[in-house]
């Protein structure tokens, strides 16, 4: 296996999941104990449940940012032709969807006592990160559908691209939209933090989590890579192999 | 407080079923591969 | 040939391919017609709620009868095998585009003609003037120009054309949140002015995606 001729990177891995997960931990404990509580939230229910606020706007952050990683590796793929490029991007827009599928659940689970429901189209970050989420499927669906492995990394970096384009563009006509009629939840601008008050440790609290969670984003983009990397070595393998007989 | 509980559960979920589908899938590549190479070698 | 006449020459084949058996045409219509009577009959729609729900209904009718049109652009071309004659002409890639793209919005307009004085009869609210005109031809011109591009990508995929609603509808929302919205803005009597904000999106949208879709055609086509 490849991955054992190089022990010296395979220890840096382990070492940086180590690390990282220690991180995670202490970024958990900061989020629900050393963070201040959001006082001028109304219920105790409410201001509990603001917790999830540190771990949902970072995973939403860090699903747009392998978004990113994934237009500008097709944007490389489509230059260079490196397989490496195609890898990353498809590898970036797996763990983009678990990110932003897990802002998606987590909102609702903010919203839920915050608001009393599980969802509202008012909140025009919800929806943006909705809309994201089905662009990343689209992509991986197109992926899916085409073996050829050429064409699947032409195809899909062009569909990278346009989708990562129309991202910017939806999120200003979604802002539009529900800025310009008056929301039915009031505290729920697109600019205010969700209504309550931002204090010194809260937003150290924010930082650090969105630090943590780009780690994590590092060290699954890392194993999902070696993934890719075998597929690649089962690959040539095959055609060896059809070449040989 | 379930709220709470439910919203860092998510995460962990997310996380540990991610890591779960790429040793799945990579368990699969490399079967595929022995059988290749034992059928190639006998 | 230059650049022009050959994006002439594209768009006249499909256009007289088509007036032979108006075969896509007239689903388009169908289906656009198909798709107001069945929202008809899934919001009853009394004379109090139309005006809400009109610009909604017209969009998705225009989005779905533009599916249609929009595969068949380049799926009669593979199952011809037209597409490699197209490409060995010595022509930049992008005419292809254009030509496409001026077909299908020829196509999609012709069924625009008869759907919105249908809908203005129907509800008995004008969808005729020019702001609304407007709206809906910028509107257009962008899902096309996503459309086309997307259309020549999904024919190569297993699943055919039923990838190019999947692809296209997450990155066409801002054409439809800019439609409805002005629409139906409109609609309730606004001036263009004041919905100078939509049409600014919609005209962005247009721009970059044209001009994104000429760059990536020729990656889509280069086999």
């Amino acid at each position: 296996m490849t991955a054992h001729k190089r022990s010296g990177r395979e220890t840096f891995w382990m070492v940086f999941t180590g690390i990282t997960g220690v991180l995670i931990l202490i970024g958990v404990y900061m989020s629900l104990i050393w963070a201040p509580t959001a006082l001028n939230l109304p219920t105790v229910n409410e201001q509990l449940a603001q917790r999830v606020f540190y771990f949902h706007v970072s995973a939403g952050w860090v699903g747009y940012v392998a978004f990113g990683v994934t237009a500008v590796a097709s944007v490389l793929y489509l230059i260079k032709r490196s397989r490496r490029f195609d890898n990353l991007a498809v590898s970036s827009a797996e763990i983009g969807v678990v990110f932003t599928a897990a802002n998606l659940v987590s909102g609702s689970i903010w919203a839920r006592p915050t608001w009393n429901t599980w969802w509202t189209w008012d909140d025009p970050r919800l929806t943006l990160a909705a809309i994201v989420l089905m662009v990343y499927i689209a992509y991986l669906m197109l992926r899916n559908a085409i073996d050829d492995p050429e064409r699947k990394a032409r195809l899909a970096s062009i569909y990278g691209i346009v989708g990562f384009i129309s991202v910017p563009l939806s999120f200003v006509s979604v802002r539009i939209w529900r800025t310009i009629h008056p929301a039915v939840i009031g505290t729920a601008s697109a600019s205010s933090q969700g209504g309550f008050d931002m204090s010194g440790n809260m937003v150290i609290t924010l930082l650090f989590s969105i630090f943590t969670f780009s780690l994590l984003y590092f060290v699954l983009l890392h194993y999902r890579l070696c993934l890719e990397d075998q597929r690649v070595e089962l690959e040539e393998y095959k055609m060896a192999v059809m070449a040989d007989s | 407080m379930v709220y709470i509980a439910a919203g860092m559960l998510v995460f962990w979920i997310a996380t540990f079923a991610f890591i779960f589908s790429i040793s799945r899938r990579q368990r699969t590549v490399e079967e595929e591969l022995s059988v290749l190479k034992e059928s190639t070698e006998s | 040939m230059s650049y022009l006449s050959k994006v002439r020459a594209i768009v006249w084949k499909d256009v007289r391919a088509e007036l032979r058996t108006k075969d896509i045409l007239s689903s388009m219509l169908v289906f656009a017609g198909l798709t107001v009577l069945i929202f008809q009959f899934a919001f009853d729609l009394r004379a109090s709620v139309i005006q809400l729900v009109l610009p909604g209904v017209l969009w998705i009718a225009i989005t779905f009868a533009g599916v249609l049109g929009l595969n068949r652009s380049f799926v009669l071309e593979q199952d011809r095998g037209s597409m490699e004659g197209l490409l060995m002409a010595p022509m930049d890639r992008s005419a292809i585009y254009f030509g496409k793209l001026i077909g299908n919005l020829l196509f999609i307009f012709a069924v625009e003609l008869v759907l919105l004085p249908l809908m203005t009869v129907l509800y008995n609210m004008s969808l005729l003037s020019p702001s609304i005109l407007l709206v809906v031809f910028l509107g257009t011109i962008g899902y096309a120009a996503v459309g086309t591009l997307f259309a020549a990508l999904s024919i190569n995929t297993r699943a055919r054309e039923v990838m190019l609603p999947i692809l296209l509808f997450p990155v066409m929302i801002p054409v439809f949140v800019a439609g409805v919205q002005a629409t139906a803005r409109l609609l309730d009597g606004e001036s263009l002015a004041e919905i100078a904000r939509w049409v600014q999106l919609l005209l962005a949208y247009d721009g970059i995606f044209i001009a994104a879709a000429m760059i990536l055609f020729d990656y889509v086509v280069e086999e």
